[in-house]
């Protein structure tokens, strides 16, 4: 038990509340402002930017790296600490090139914000010019050194949080400059553009392509994202008048700590966009209609009535509400075109994981397709010392990590042997039913878990919804008489096995997202009797099951303009 | 009839800007003949187009960075002759964008404009003796002569110069802070 005065106001604290907090966190939580730059979220603080100072018994600390002591008399602002607190402030503004006025960010930037809470309103010394190069060498990401006050966030996030170990600092005092793969330019580094490095980034040094000078006065809604079943916590930034997508950032709030990866943060939102500006052009010459989930029933109905003989297949690209409804109308013919195993219900939660000791992937290119469970695994492996091991596996993010690369199934026996326990196996839902038997076989006298990775977002949500879900060879249920109802926001992956040549000469009915790419796939489809679209997720409010069998929901964000869509 | 109110000189210069400080100062409309009714007297300014103030000014405005010896001097004048110097926009107040050639020597960049430039066709630097020299480096004023108000903001709301002026006019302390202080 501590005692401490902050302001005048007394407060009794336990030895636990003390334990990994420090003075400007307590501060924070307790709802004292105290400036900051350098520091983010759950980052280690480094104390680097001297603006969190403050005063205890007459001296001045930094708060965001001086522990909690018993007697503590805090001031957190008097005109002696806004002195001090601006000097620091000027010296990073006179640095480099901090002009806001042709800044991409400026009005919603946290570095000239603290400038406005100084009364900053001139430098008292000469501006130093120091050029460096403008790299222009990414596709989503600018990134201009000269803005730098080299607060350090983005080597932090880029390790700690997003753990692929890119960005890093070179050169020592005024020269020190934040750089990717020891001199790199960007775009030719290892990034895979996770993008939580813009994200943090108080200046204008590291910028987002897309929204550059959009920023201004943009609201923000929680939400999660739907493209794989790690399902992270997401913060959607939209216009004043909502009509666009300003930018997507990780929530660092949730669940999923503030990973994120390429997918939703460039990929969805470049897609979004083509997405709406496709919905002004009407010349597409198919049958559509433009459901959303409100008159599905009905018209799913009106459908039924007039099939004999059909058979549903569907994916997990669709939500909850949306599985109830096709289980309660087409009951027991529908399928899935790739296996599912209940055993998902049994994985290891965020927590859990980074709990074991060993990570076994197998098959699965990590930062591809489950960003955010790569991220996991490798600031485990390599800040906290644990052993990687992988299997048939050519990303050399992972196989520089691991302690053994190996091609074989058959080489896990040598495990046996070693010293190592406490395994976790990372792979896909489909590997998992081909090899978990052989697994056991091999594994005997160790500890052991899997990890199973869903093929699609809402994996989890068919084994809740759907009844009698048959997974076994599809082509075999079908014949050339039968109607294929197909549900699937990605034809993508249908196509890729091949189900789209069996179905050929069938008549189809689809359910499906317009956009450009699945536009592509259904030109090329004969007898498609009706084509219906779907609502696209980020316009419809619906909830869905991600893989650790946590149920999550998606935000409609346009929330008056969606009526306008059909 | 006599003028019983007590005279207010200010007087503006325009060093390296665009202008854009003059025309948000010409902003002002109407309330301009506010100050002028409170007994403000516009000596060398836009009214007047005089390039040199008087010598008993009470408010000296500059616009626009120090970018060669003559500002150098014509700002050093402004001290002389101006009780309150208040520096307005960003180029007076930082540096601006004039100091984007900071990054460059004085040789190189003339060679470029000069020579290099593709729409140059003379390929001839002007070195006639009533042509100012540049200075090494573009500097904001407070690192020329000592400024007592700044004014930042690209260029700076007609309201925030007006505020200014009116709380100096008045005796106030004028106090930029809030959504009055803006950088853009």
């Amino acid at each position: 038990m501590i005692n401490l005065t902050i302001n005048g106001k007394s407060y009794n604290i336990s030895q636990e509340q003390v334990e990994n907090r420090t003075l400007w966190q307590f501060l924070k939580d307790n709802g004292y402002y105290v400036p900051i730059l350098c520091n983010y979220e759950n980052l280690k603080p480094v104390g680097r930017c001297r603006l969190c100072v403050v005063k205890d018994r007459g001296r001045i600390k930094t708060s965001c790296i001086a522990p909690l002591e018993n007697g503590m008399e805090i001031i957190t602002d008097d005109p002696d600490l806004r002195k001090y607190r601006k000097w620091a402030l000027q010296f990073l503004f006179s640095e480099r090139n901090h002009y806001c006025m042709y800044c991409a960010i400026t009005s919603h930037c946290e570095f000239q914000n603290l400038g406005y809470y100084t009364k900053l309103d001139h430098f008292s010394f000469p501006t130093f010019f120091n050029k460096y190069e403008l790299d222009n060498s990414h596709n989503h990401i600018l990134f201009d050194n000269n803005r730098c006050v080299l607060c350090d966030r983005c080597v932090r996030v880029c390790s700690e949080i997003a753990g692929h170990f890119v960005l890093e600092t070179i050169n020592k005092g005024i020269e020190r400059l934040v750089v990717a793969d020891g001199g790199k330019k960007l775009g030719e580094s290892s990034c895979v553009s996770c993008g939580l490095c813009v994200q943090v980034c108080p200046t204008g040094t590291l910028l987002d392509k897309y929204s550059l000078y959009l920023d201004k006065n943009s609201i923000d809604f929680n939400s999660y994202c739907y493209l794989c079943p790690v399902g992270c916590g997401i913060k959607i930034y939209i216009n004043k008048n909502k009509d666009y997508i300003v930018k997507i950032h990780s929530d660092f709030n949730s669940f999923s700590n503030g990973l994120i990866c390429y997918k939703i943060r460039y990929q969805e939102l470049l897609n979004y966009r083509l997405f709406k500006a496709q919905q002004y052009q009407q010349n597409n010459k198919l049958n559509e209609y433009y459901l959303d989930n409100n008159n599905l029933k009905d018209f799913l109905y009106s459908i039924i009535t007039n099939l004999k003989d059909f058979l549903v297949i569907l994916d997990g690209t669709l939500l909850n509400q949306e599985l109830k409804l096709i289980n309660d109308i087409f009951k027991n013919n529908v399928y899935t075109y790739y296996p599912i195993t209940k055993d998902i219900l049994n994985n290891p939660d965020f927590k859990e994981i980074e709990e074991f000791q060993n990570y076994i992937i197998i098959n699965v290119d990590l930062d591809k397709d489950y960003g955010a469970i790569g991220s996991l695994i490798k600031r485990n492996v390599k800040l906290k010392n644990k052993n990687l091991i992988t299997l048939n596996l050519n990303n050399p993010n992972y196989t520089n990590l691991s302690k053994l690369n190996i091609n074989n199934i058959n080489d896990l026996k040598k495990l046996n042997d070693t010293l190592y326990d406490n395994f976790l196996f990372i792979l896909n839902a489909i590997d998992y039913i081909q090899l978990k038997d052989d697994i056991k076989d091999l594994l005997t006298n160790k500890n052991y878990r899997f990890l199973i990775l869903p093929i699609k977002t809402n994996d989890v949500g068919i084994i809740y919804f759907i009844n009698n879900l048959n997974t076994i060879n599809l082509s075999l249920k079908i014949n050339d008489n039968k109607t294929i109802i197909i549900f699937s926001r990605d034809l993508k992956n249908i196509k890729e096995i091949n189900l789209f040549k069996i179905i050929q000469n069938n008549s189809k009915i689809i359910f499906t997202l317009k956009d450009y790419e699945n536009l592509e796939i259904l030109n090329n489809l004969k007898n498609i009797k009706l084509l219906v679209y779907l609502p696209h997720l980020l316009n419809f409010s619906g909830n869905f099951y991600n893989m650790f069998n946590m149920l999550l929901k998606t935000e409609n964000i346009f929330k008056e303009l969606s009526l306008k869509d059909k | 009839m006599k003028n019983t109110k007590k005279e207010i000189k200010i007087s503006t210069i325009w060093c390296e800007g665009c202008s854009g400080c003059h025309m948000s100062f010409l902003d002002m409309d109407e309330r301009l003949i506010d100050l002028i009714k409170k007994g403000v007297v516009f000596s060398a300014s836009p009214f007047t187009d005089l390039k040199i103030p008087e010598d008993d000014v009470d408010i000296g405005i500059i616009e626009g960075s120090v970018a060669t010896d003559t500002q150098e001097e014509e700002v050093k004048m402004m001290r002389e002759k101006c009780k309150i110097i208040i520096a307005i926009g960003d180029c007076a107040v930082f540096g601006g964008i004039p100091t984007m050639r900071n990054y460059y020597k004085i040789d190189e960049l003339s060679k470029r404009v000069y020579h290099e430039a593709e729409s140059n066709a003379n390929k001839h630097y002007p070195n006639s003796k009533d042509i100012s020299k540049l200075l090494p480096r573009v500097k904001a004023v407070n690192e020329v002569i000592k400024v007592d108000y700044y004014i930042p903001g690209c260029p700076p709301n007609a309201d925030i110069i007006f505020y200014i002026l009116n709380e100096l006019i008045e005796g106030r302390e004028p106090k930029l802070e809030n959504e009055k202080l803006t950088y853009e």
